[in-house]
């Protein structure tokens, strides 16, 4: 199966992270897991200011620090991935990705950063079960 | 690579079309769920009316939650027995969200599968109050299948 994890490097990424690999087959030598890290869009003014390659290079460096971890972990448990990070809309990117990877299960975490976030489900799992067609699994 | 060990999934089963989605995803892919892993399928009704229960009598209450559950469950088990998979089925009554609840804990269940949305006549919600309590209150992971 190919699967679409959402990383935001919350809690929830490390929770997510263990239960796919915790339980026999879900992440099999025949899977292939994507890992897509979705930064927040700067906005067009900075970006004039600042320069595109600028914005750029800090927005990897930030996905870095989110992604490697990540890449060590699945490196340990030897899990075929890729890594992949955007900008821009969180929804809209993992909807995206998901439809160009043609992925069969997105997974994610059901609540995000925010503190008001711990009651209900979060605003990008709400718009990522709304939009996508296919399985999405949430992780506490 | 990854012998990780063999997993118990809980089935909130309401007989809606995503029942039938959620179960065609679990058995088409072995690598999720196969032989080894343990489902176990839910049927939750919403209890009859006191007045109703009343007027009917418990018996004929307790009759038609059976033939409801049945109803559910009936194909379940036929589909679940074709695939040879491990499962047991159960049907009761009460509120879907604290039973589905209630159940993952006594059943030690590491994943709860269920549809984002059920039978509700407000087809345009997003996602099924239901399926966001369970998500909202469950401590383990939740796959929803729309």
């Amino acid at each position: 199966m190919k699967i679409l994890f959402a990383a935001d490097g919350s809690s929830f990424t490390q929770k997510a992270l263990e239960f796919l690999v915790s339980n026999k087959n879900m992440l099999g030598p025949e899977d292939e897991l994507i890992v897509l890290h979705v930064q927040d869009a700067i906005s067009v003014q900075i970006e004039r200011k600042l320069g595109s390659e600028e914005v750029t290079a800090y927005q990897a460096k930030q996905a870095d620090t989110v992604l490697k971890p990540i890449n060590e972990f699945l490196d340990k448990h030897a899990v075929k991935y890729r890594c992949l990070w955007a900008a821009g809309a969180a929804t809209t990117q993992i909807i995206e990705a998901s439809k160009r990877e043609q992925v069969q299960m997105i997974v994610m975490g059901a609540h995000g950063h925010g503190l008001l976030s711990q009651v209900f489900m979060g605003s990008v799992a709400q718009g990522v079960l709304a939009e996508s067609e296919i399985p999405t699994l949430l992780v506490k | 690579m990854n012998k990780g060990k063999s997993m118990k999934v809980l089935l909130a089963a309401d007989g809606s079309k995503h029942t039938k989605k959620a179960l065609a995803f679990l058995v088409s892919h072995e690598d999720l769920f196969s032989s080894e892993d343990e489902l176990f399928v839910l049927n939750v009704q919403i209890q009859v009316p006191a007045r109703v229960r009343s007027m009917l009598g418990s018996a004929e209450v307790a009759a038609y939650h059976r033939e409801e559950g049945d109803k559910v469950l009936d194909p379940i088990k036929k589909f679940l027995d074709k695939h040879a998979l491990n499962y047991r089925c159960a049907s009761l009554v009460g509120h879907p969200v604290e039973e589905i609840l209630k159940a993952a804990t006594k059943e030690k269940s590491e994943l709860i599968v269920m549809g984002t949305r059920g039978h509700g006549l407000i087809g345009r919600t997003l996602v099924g109050s239901i399926a966001q309590r369970v998500v909202s209150e469950s401590d383990i992971p939740v796959l929803l299948v729309k």
